[in-house]
């Protein structure tokens, strides 16, 4: 098959695929940043056992393998009345895992603060609250730019796994098994796809560095 | 206004405050002074409870000093303190390390409490760095601005732990004199320190400590031309020379 023999069968399927997996990829990125902030506010917190939850939430999601959490969702949990279509399954798994590595991304970026600021922060009268907005979170947002940039290039590429149910419109990953199955591609329709995987992470990365750069903390 | 009573912490195995009474009035400037590990840094600490006790009393104006929560952090309002390590908000520009406090903790109008961050920002002498962060100043600067941003919460007594240890010589004096400038004005303070040139300019009274204990007490000039300990006559000849 020609690139525009391929063009002109499945062209629209492409753009659509291609969309997909953005609205995936975004949707799930910003739901895994804030359950991350949660999870890492549950892990820092004065609270013993929130603190014990929050690093049994990323030992869980971190070691999972994603796949198995996504036929969990689909194929397990209708038995238990609990039925989610295609997209909010790929998306929920996403979430999950992804924030168990954002959290991780957070907690470095916390201990690159040090115990001294948070002390001259309890010293002036800060609450837990107060030292966490003006002086926890600020920090770690800025210092893990650039793992959360990695981050969002690996989200992206989970939602890969869409392919593995019935998604309508597929996804890249998925629109290539379809385009094989339905007649011989060859090799074209994955590098294609893989073309648009890594165009994209590229300019993600571009964006992360851009962003980086602005807020970066002199120390 | 502070007083310590039988305060007793331990490390571990290590028992770093030995039944520690101390205390300091209204207006007076007491130093602490000791070899390292003696237990003062850990001393002064304690007075606004970033260090926890075992037992005994800290007493901040005949009351005792409250355990946690909001008690506490409004003790800690009215109690400055200055680390060794500066410890500014190093993503927040100068002026608003000075105003967080105040806006955060006082809920003053922002635009008053940044008039007197700069007010304060020029009596330590660093004005004209308010829209820097942190990094872009010296050590003895930014240690400036650490107690301009104690005073913008007014403070009823200050805390000073090892505030030019970790300075370039030449920026001891700098931070000295902000400190001089304050004693002078009549601030309650407890420096740990080993300037003795400041203990005997402004020091009503000298703690000297070893091994978790306050081994001797008196006026500034008294214990370091005539100490009366063995282990502080020891101790002075070891920083001679400082």
């Amino acid at each position: 098959m020609s690139l525009q023999q391929l063009f002109s069968t499945y062209g629209g399927m492409y753009v659509k695929a291609y969309a997909a997996t953005l609205e995936m990829t975004v949707v799930s990125f910003v739901g895994a940043m804030v359950l991350a902030l949660l999870v890492t506010i549950a892990r820092v917190c004065p609270i013993s056992p929130l603190r014990r939850l929050g690093d049994f939430y990323v030992q869980v999601f971190r070691n999972v393998a994603t796949i198995s959490l996504l036929i969990i969702f689909y194929y397990a949990f209708p038995y238990l009345g609990i039925v989610w279509n295609e997209m909010t399954c790929v998306i929920v798994t996403t979430i999950l895992v992804a924030a168990s590595f954002g959290s991780e991304n957070f907690m470095s970026g916390i201990n690159t603060i040090g115990v001294g600021q948070i002390e001259a922060a309890r010293s002036l009268g800060l609450s837990f609250g107060q030292i966490l907005r003006q002086v926890v979170i600020p920090q770690a947002l800025r210092s893990a730019v650039l793992p959360m940039t990695n981050l969002l290039v690996a989200v992206m590429l989970t939602t890969a796994i869409g392919s593995q149910v019935p998604l309508n419109p597929q996804e890249l990953t998925g629109l290539v098994s379809y385009i094989n199955t339905m007649s011989v591609g060859g090799i074209l329709p994955f590098a294609v796809s893989a073309l648009l995987y890594a165009g994209t992470a590229f300019l993600i990365g571009l964006a992360g560095n851009a962003i980086d750069k602005r807020v970066r903390i002199l120390r | 206004m502070i007083e310590l009573r039988h305060v007793q912490k331990h490390f571990g195995d290590l028992h770093v405050l030995k039944d520690i009474n101390l205390k300091v009035e209204k207006g007076e400037v007491v130093v602490l002074i000791g070899p390292s590990g003696s237990g003062k840094s850990t001393l002064c600490r304690t007075i606004n409870r970033l260090e926890t006790i075992d037992s005994g009393e800290i007493l901040i104006d005949g009351k005792p000093l409250p355990q946690e929560g909001k008690e506490l952090a409004a003790t800690r309002a009215e109690i400055g303190m200055v680390f060794q390590s500066f410890n500014l908000f190093a993503h927040k520009t100068i002026l608003d390390n000075v105003t967080m406090g105040p806006v955060e903790v006082l809920h003053r109008d922002r635009k008053e409490a940044e008039a007197e961050a700069m007010e304060l920002l020029r009596r330590v002498g660093v004005a004209e760095q308010a829209k820097k962060v942190p990094a872009q100043l010296s050590g003895g600067q930014q240690q400036r601005v650490a107690i301009a941003r104690s005073l913008a919460m007014h403070p009823k007594a200050m805390l000073f732990d090892e505030p030019t240890s970790a300075l370039d010589p030449e920026m001891i004096n700098e931070v000295l004199d902000v400190m001089v400038g304050l004693a002078r004005e009549g601030m309650t303070m407890v420096v740990v320190t080993h300037e003795m040139s400041f203990a005997r300019r402004v020091s009503d009274r000298v703690e000297f400590m070893a091994d978790g204990q306050i081994l001797e007490e008196g006026d500034p000039n008294e214990f370091f031309d005539h100490p009366k300990t063995e282990r502080a006559r020891e101790f002075l000849e070891s920083i001679k020379g400082h």
